[in-house]
């Protein structure tokens, strides 16, 4: 049993959860989740752990209020309740090194997976640009500007192609949507750029065994939770991961008619 | 013809060139400093410092197609770290600092001793938006009581008559004044969730960027054909031509934020960078004789 030391809505939906784990705390690093679980029937989601304190045993994770289990967590657990399973740090740290310039492009929730990335890389002495956008404003921008220069772009793709056309990182990372990461990783390919990326597929163990979160990098089979959760950006088979990711969309709108008891937007 | 000089004198301050990053999010830490100071800028503008640290809403601030809407306030880490930490480290930055204080008289007169062995000059922000010049008058008066350095005195342009107020802000001692401060309060929502996109009570935020800048423009305009003591411009500059345009309007030197946030910090070092070219095509020798062309 895990419990929510804290939330608050950063910006239109989308939250951020401080959870109490210390074990994850202790453990986590740049470029690692954890899967959550928050009761008996509950379904398993892969969430970015985008902050931690192992002082206080705190791991901090921000998504949007999309499906019917960030609905149920937002709707029904306040900071004291508890959810049943934390499992984690999951996935392979990120190798920062010192690449030297970075460009960190991020959208929606997503962008808070950019923040622990650029915390390290600005401690390894690389100089950080992050280009963060959402549809509603903004969020985490003092954190963010502690550790890199932060933009409030528009859409993501087309601020980073004109930011390209001004200035050359060695190294541009992105995480979003699927069609936000594909059109980013396109304009890092015309120009030779290496980019990487940051997969959220369908996930359930985490461990390697249920193949859930299979993707095609380079003409080879990934798990996502085992080989991931960041890639090379020019070699994932983005076709290939759409179509897993809409392969239960029939099913995830039904849990949410039968949670809210009714259609919603 | 000689490169143009691009270096500006306000109130005493003798700096390299006009630019400086206007008080906000862009100098929110030693860090973020750090990131401003490395463009090249003529000079520092740090987070505006009150008696204690803000709680701001969330979201705070938030790009609208025009510009920047945002709720944010002052600095939110507490005087005593400004004091023993931030401003130490502004100051070995090694460009000419200048304090953004606020906003009451008594507040300042309890703020400027603290601040006094690290700042160049000070900026004093005050919340009054009201019809009476007075307490501009007097946060003016209290500041020079306490100290003998530079007192800037920013200017908000909801006020019937700028003129007015920058006239107060004079008589009370202003050794200068920074207009304008960001127009608003104003609202945008988010339709999806049928909320104002800002946090707060009632989801208000200001106003910055290029939607302002013909506002600005006019305030400048206004202002420094009224006083003797220099104004530095702000409001919606993101190039060589609007400092040039600030400049013709009767500015001394100029502030930048929004277009920092909205497309990077770059901007400053692009804009040292093309306002000599700039000042060559226009047959200027330097920025300095531009100001107030247009005041005819």
């Amino acid at each position: 049993m895990y419990k929510i030391v804290s939330r608050r809505e950063l910006c239109g939906g989308i939250w951020e959860y401080v959870l109490r784990a210390p074990l994850v705390a202790r453990a986590a690093k740049p470029g690692q989740f954890i899967i959550i679980r928050l009761h008996e029937r509950g379904e398993r989601i892969p969430l970015g752990i985008v902050d931690w304190d192992p002082g206080q045993g705190a791991v901090t994770v921000v998504f949007r209020e999309r499906g019917k289990t960030t609905s149920q967590l937002v709707r029904e657990y306040c900071p004291g309740d508890v959810i049943l399973d934390v499992v984690g740090p999951l996935g392979n740290p990120v190798e920062i090194g010192r690449p030297g310039r970075v460009m960190c492009v991020g959208e929606d929730a997503w962008y808070a997976n950019l923040y622990p990335l650029a915390r390290a890389l600005w401690e390894g002495g690389n100089e950080v640009i992050c280009l963060v956008s959402t549809p509603n404003g903004s969020f985490w921008m003092d954190k963010f500007s502690a550790v890199a220069e932060v933009n409030l772009i528009g859409n993501p793709a087309a601020a980073l192609r004109e930011r390209l056309e001004r200035e050359r990182p060695a190294l541009v990372w992105a995480s979003g949507s699927p069609a936000m990461m594909r059109a980013c990783s396109e304009i890092c390919g015309e120009r030779n750029i290496p980019i990487r990326v940051f997969l959220h597929p369908i996930m359930l163990d985490g461990t390697g065994i249920c193949g859930s979160c299979r993707v095609e990098v380079g003409g080879e089979g990934k798990f996502v939770c085992l080989d991931g959760p960041t890639f090379d950006g020019a070699k994932v088979n983005w076709e290939a991961l759409e179509v897993r990711l809409s392969a239960y969309r029939e099913e995830e709108r039904l849990a949410l008619v039968r949670y809210f008891g009714k259609e919603t937007g | 013809m000689r490169v143009p000089d691009i270096s500006v004198e306000v109130a005493g301050l003798a700096l390299a060139n006009p630019l400086m990053p206007a008080a906000g999010p862009l100098t929110s830490s030693p860090k973020a400093a750090e990131r401003i100071a490395a463009t090249g800028v003529g000079a520092i503008v740090a987070k505006t410092i009150s008696v204690a640290a803000a709680e701001v809403p969330h979201p705070n601030i938030a790009r609208l197609p025009y510009g920047l809407l945002n709720c944010e306030l002052w600095s939110e880490d507490p005087p005593e770290r400004w004091f023993s930490e931030y401003l130490p480290a502004f100051k070995a930055l090694g460009r000419p600092l200048i304090v953004s204080l606020g906003y009451k008289p008594d507040e300042v007169r309890e703020l400027i001793p603290k601040a006094e062995p690290f700042a160049d000059a000070f900026e004093l922000s005050t919340h009054y938006v009201g019809t009476d010049p007075r307490p501009l008058y007097e946060i003016a008066k209290a500041a020079k009581e306490t100290t003998e350095k530079p007192v800037f005195i920013k200017l908000s342009p909801h006020v019937p008559n700028i003129e007015e107020f920058a006239r107060a802000a004079e008589e009370g001692g202003a050794d200068g004044l920074v207009a304008i401060n960001s127009l608003g309060p104003g609202l945008a929502i988010d339709i999806r969730r049928r909320k104002p996109l800002l946090g707060g009570e009632h989801g208000y935020g200001w106003l910055s960027g290029p939607a302002i800048k013909p506002i600005a423009l006019r305030a400048v305009y206004d202002v420094s054909r009224t006083v003797e003591i220099p104004v530095i411009g702000v409001g919606g500059i993101a190039s060589a031509e609007d400092v040039v345009e600030f400049f013709m309007a009767g500015a001394s030197a100029v502030q930048i934020l929004s277009a920092a946030i909205l497309e990077g910090v770059k901007v400053f070092s692009e804009i040292l960078k093309e306002l000599p070219n700039l000042l060559s095509e226009l047959g200027v020798e330097s920025l300095r004789d531009l100001v107030g062309v247009v005041h005819g």
